[in-house]
């Protein structure tokens, strides 16, 4: 403390002591740093990453189910050799169906954790005092909730490609077989990704509950599928009644694996429907970019 | 400053009042609404494009897969965890605990208006779509839908609000029990379904619609267990609840 | 209005292996006690207790004779004022305090809604939503559905968190009024000023532990083995150090400011000491002022030792 000042007797002063506060005037990293640091925020907590142990259960047990049906075909392929592979219902191409139902249960899971907790406990304020604006927070935390669904379902494709990688005797050409797949694989994974990121977190824009949000998620999901299913194996669906198949969550799925492998598609409301199979996949865009939108006019109108 | 003392009837009213209050919030209600309504938009397509099969049987199927399926148990999740569970969750519950009313008459007061809501909605949904499937030409399946949908929009309330009596993530474990128990469990291993409140309100719909709408659904379990396991998951239910509100202990200020 | 009688005998509560409430024995009559100690002390607990919400671990709670817990009866003779912030939102003032009117079996209870209204004047804003309330109003609304069945005891629970100064003041009034008609008042705060202002008599919590009761002035004049500080302005501050700091009853001198600070060991003692002094040597004393006789410092030392 530096020395007291002097105080002319019978007057009344006041005075601040310099403690040693110094303001910050380095530099300051701009408003592409702060999104960054929290799509990476966003990212690592998706998986439990500086939560605490019981928030890594959920994301690392559904991931480890997500990817168990490919460990199973590589190890089967290597167990039973090449001619046994014509019986292996497990492919690149088809592991959609496998997978789908439990992202959308790790979605449910983590989605609510990534908009919910602000809203809730009212920290917006501190985020849009920043560097960020509402867009920029909208926008982020969906490249880290896309990010972490893309890694969790990459993960089971990659295996399945390295299976194939090593199958073969000669690494070249396992390397013809793979590459040409690399572009499909990226493609879907982005695109179903970004479909259920966009839902998922539109779902979370609208409730300060974080089970109500999982719960809409799943809703969402599984009753419209449900619902599509029904309708298309028991109504005749002609001209634009036709289509209500597109409102299948799990079919816009299955359309851009078929439309990006060149495969049959084989979920029922595309086979019925007899729909194009680029009508899914563009509907699952379309979606996909419109979610953000959504949540971006939320968050418009939020008061933080 | 001593009145009569509130027993059910007196305390009942105003206890059932609060509650009915406290569910009508709006975005939850109109979810809620949405999702009733997805049969009946399911039956009107159905009914504008025309159906494959026999329009019983349709009814039959719509009604097993997606209203009681679905919409039931998602409809008693979201009122029967919210009856008591947000006055639980937010401490508000406290004011209902210092008043010398019953703890089991604030448990019935709960359960009766959560059932009340999911069963309007419910029985309406299934009559509706029902109808728009069979008409009057088969009284006996409207018969048996309706009361199967009240029967399940009674035993998943209770078993939902005792549930958030127990434990604050009632919504998750609720869901896990119509996902994962009656979605995934009682599908494979058929020894379950004795424990399935799906398959008491099939079963009792099977018994009204007689042979109209066969063949859609099978009964697992028969009438009378179906009724008398009924009854035993109400009490059960009920007095479990009445019994750990009971012991509700408000310790910190929360 | 006949108060109630809240007794606490050796009471304790523990969760596990914490332990909130320790040995702790008090008993309440007519008009306002204040609970005072630092936040986990354990005074929500003890609070809890007495209204019935919560079963001591040991010891016994009763009010009026009757042990608390799983007793309809003492909910009928105590109301709680809850710290908790939350309230039925979606109902009006005068719709949350008749259901709780109506819950406690009050008979002509439109008659007793609308007194408890106008003892806390919220006769104007009853029939708009709570969600609506500012936090004062809300505060006084949970007074009135405490109120309403004419309890002996009053229970608040951090009842001035969060008021500006105004509201503060009503509800000191508020609560002297209360006290005057004669029932038993017991509130919690951390807030020494507030404690100091309202209550009659003071419990103060440490640690789960009762550190002493009573008027707090009395408290800290029981404290006499540590030194009392004064502060006195005289005419020759350093002649009468030099005199005063010879004698056993001081414990030490310090000039600051303008002002002689004196340490006494005997409260007592010292101020006989100090007029012969003075007179003695000539000097005039012109203020003489206790320096840490608030709260504030019996409270530092509570919880510093």
């Amino acid at each position: 403390m530096t020395t007291p000042p002097d105080l002319l007797a019978g007057s009344a002063t006041g005075s601040i002591y310099d403690l040693g506060y110094r303001r910050y005037d380095g530099p300051r990293l701009g408003r592409r740093h702060a999104v960054g640091a929290l799509f990476v925020h966003g990212l690592r907590g998706a998986f439990g990453l500086g939560r605490g142990g019981r928030a890594k259960i959920a994301p690392l047990v559904l991931g480890g189910l997500i990817a168990l049906p490919a460990v199973v075909s590589v190890g089967f392929g290597t167990l039973a050799g090449g001619a046994a592979e014509e019986f292996n219902p497990i492919t690149l191409e088809g592991y959609l169906p496998f997978a789908q139902t439990l992202l959308v249960f790790f979605v449910a899971a983590q989605a609510p954790e990534f908009l919910v907790r602000d809203r809730r406990y009212h920290v917006l304020t501190l985020y849009f005092s920043r560097a960020i604006e509402r867009a920029d927070y909208v926008l982020a935390k969906h490249l880290a909730l896309l990010a972490a669904v893309a890694l969790v379902f990459a993960l089971p494709q990659v295996i399945l490609l390295l299976g194939m990688l090593f199958a073969t005797p000669s690494l070249a050409d396992g390397l013809a077989e793979v590459v040409p797949l690399l572009g499909p694989v990226i493609g879907r994974t982005f695109v179903v990704s970004a479909l259920l990121a966009g839902v998922g977190l539109a779902a979370s824009a609208f409730t300060v509950r974080r089970a109500f949000a999982a719960g809409t998620i799943i809703a969402v999901f599984l009753v419209l599928s449900g619902v599509v299913t029904v309708l298309v194996n028991r109504v005749g669906l002609d001209g634009p009644l036709a289509l209500v198949a597109l409102a299948d969550p799990f079919a816009l799925m299955d359309g851009v694996s078929a439309l990006l492998f060149g495969v049959e598609p084989n979920m029922p409301a595309i086979l019925r429907s007899d729909l194009p199979v680029w009508l899914f996949a563009g509907a699952a865009v379309a979606i996909s970019l419109g979610c953000p939108i959504l949540v971006l006019l939320r968050y418009r109108r939020i008061s933080a | 400053m001593s009145g009569p003392v509130p027993g059910s009837p007196a305390a009942l009213g105003p206890l059932v009042g609060l509650t009915a209050g406290g569910l009508v919030g709006r975005r939850r209600s109109i979810g809620v609404v949405l999702l009733a309504a997805a049969p009946v938009l399911v039956a009107a397509v159905i009914a504008i494009g025309g159906g494959l099969g026999d329009s019983a049987t349709l009814a039959a199927d719509v009604f097993s897969t997606i209203t009681l399926g679905l919409v039931i148990p998602l409809a008693a999740l979201v009122f029967g965890t919210a009856a008591l569970g947000t006055a639980i969750e937010d401490g508000t519950i406290v004011y209902l605990l210092v008043k010398p009313v019953p703890r089991r008459t604030v448990v019935l007061a709960a359960m009766l208006v959560a059932t009340a809501a999911t069963a309007l909605l419910a029985v309406a949904a299934s009559l509706l779509a029902g109808l728009l499937l069979v008409g009057f030409t088969a009284p006996g399946l409207l018969a048996g839908m309706a009361v199967a949908a009240l029967l399940a929009s009674v035993l998943y309330v209770v078993v939902f609000v005792t549930l958030s009596i127990f434990t604050s993530r009632a919504l998750l474990v609720g869901l896990g029990y119509v996902l994962l128990w009656e979605g995934l469990v009682t599908t494979l291993l058929a020894g379950t379904r004795i424990l399935s409140i799906r398959e008491y309100a099939t079963s009792t719909m099977l018994a009204l619609a007689g042979t109209e709408g066969s063949g859609a659904a099978q009964a697992s379990v028969a009438l009378p267990e179906a009724l008398a396991l009924s009854l035993a998951v109400v009490a059960a239910a009920f007095l479990l609840g009445a019994w750990r509100l009971g012991r509700f202990e408000v310790g910190e200020a929360g | 209005m006949t108060a109630g009688v809240v007794e606490l005998t050796d009471v304790s509560r523990w969760y596990g292996n914490v332990v909130a409430v320790n040995g702790v024995g008090f008993s309440l009559g007519a008009g306002v006690t204040g609970l005072l100690g630092p936040n986990g002390a354990g005074k929500s607990t003890l609070l809890h207790m007495i209204a019935g919400l919560l079963r001591p671990s040991a010891g016994t709670v009763t009010v009026d004779g009757r042990t608390t817990y799983g007793d309809p009866e003492v909910f009928r003779r105590v109301g709680l004022v809850p710290e908790r912030e939350a309230v039925f939102g979606y109902l009006t003032g005068r719709a949350f305090v008749r259901l709780n009117a109506d819950l406690q079996g009050v008979p002509a209870a439109t008659d007793a809604v609308e007194r408890a209204l106008a003892t806390v004047e919220l006769t104007g804003a009853a029939d708009r939503a709570l969600v609506t309330y500012s936090k004062g109003m809300r505060q006084r609304a949970k007074v009135a559905a405490a109120l309403v069945h004419d309890p002996g005891v009053l229970v608040l629970d951090e009842p001035f968190n969060g008021m500006d100064p105004r509201q503060r003041l009503h509800m000191m009034d508020l609560l002297r009024d209360l006290a005057r008609d004669g029932r038993t008042i017991l509130f919690s705060s951390h807030i020494l000023e507030e404690v100091e202002r309202v209550a009659e008599r003071v419990l103060v919590v440490v640690g789960g532990r009762l550190a002493a009761s009573g008027d707090f002035r009395e408290i800290r004049r029981l404290m006499t083995d540590r030194p009392h500080a004064f502060r006195l302005r005289t005419s020759d501050d350093r002649a009468l150090a030099a005199a005063i700091v010879a004698r056993p009853t001081v414990a030490g001198v310090a000039l600051e400011d303008d002002r002689l600070v004196v340490r006494a060991t005997d409260f007592a003692a010292f101020t006989g000491d100090l007029a012969g002094i003075a007179r003695a040597e000539g000097i005039s004393i012109f203020e003489l002022i206790p320096a840490d006789e608030s709260l504030e410092s019996v409270f530092a030392y509570l919880v510093r030792g």
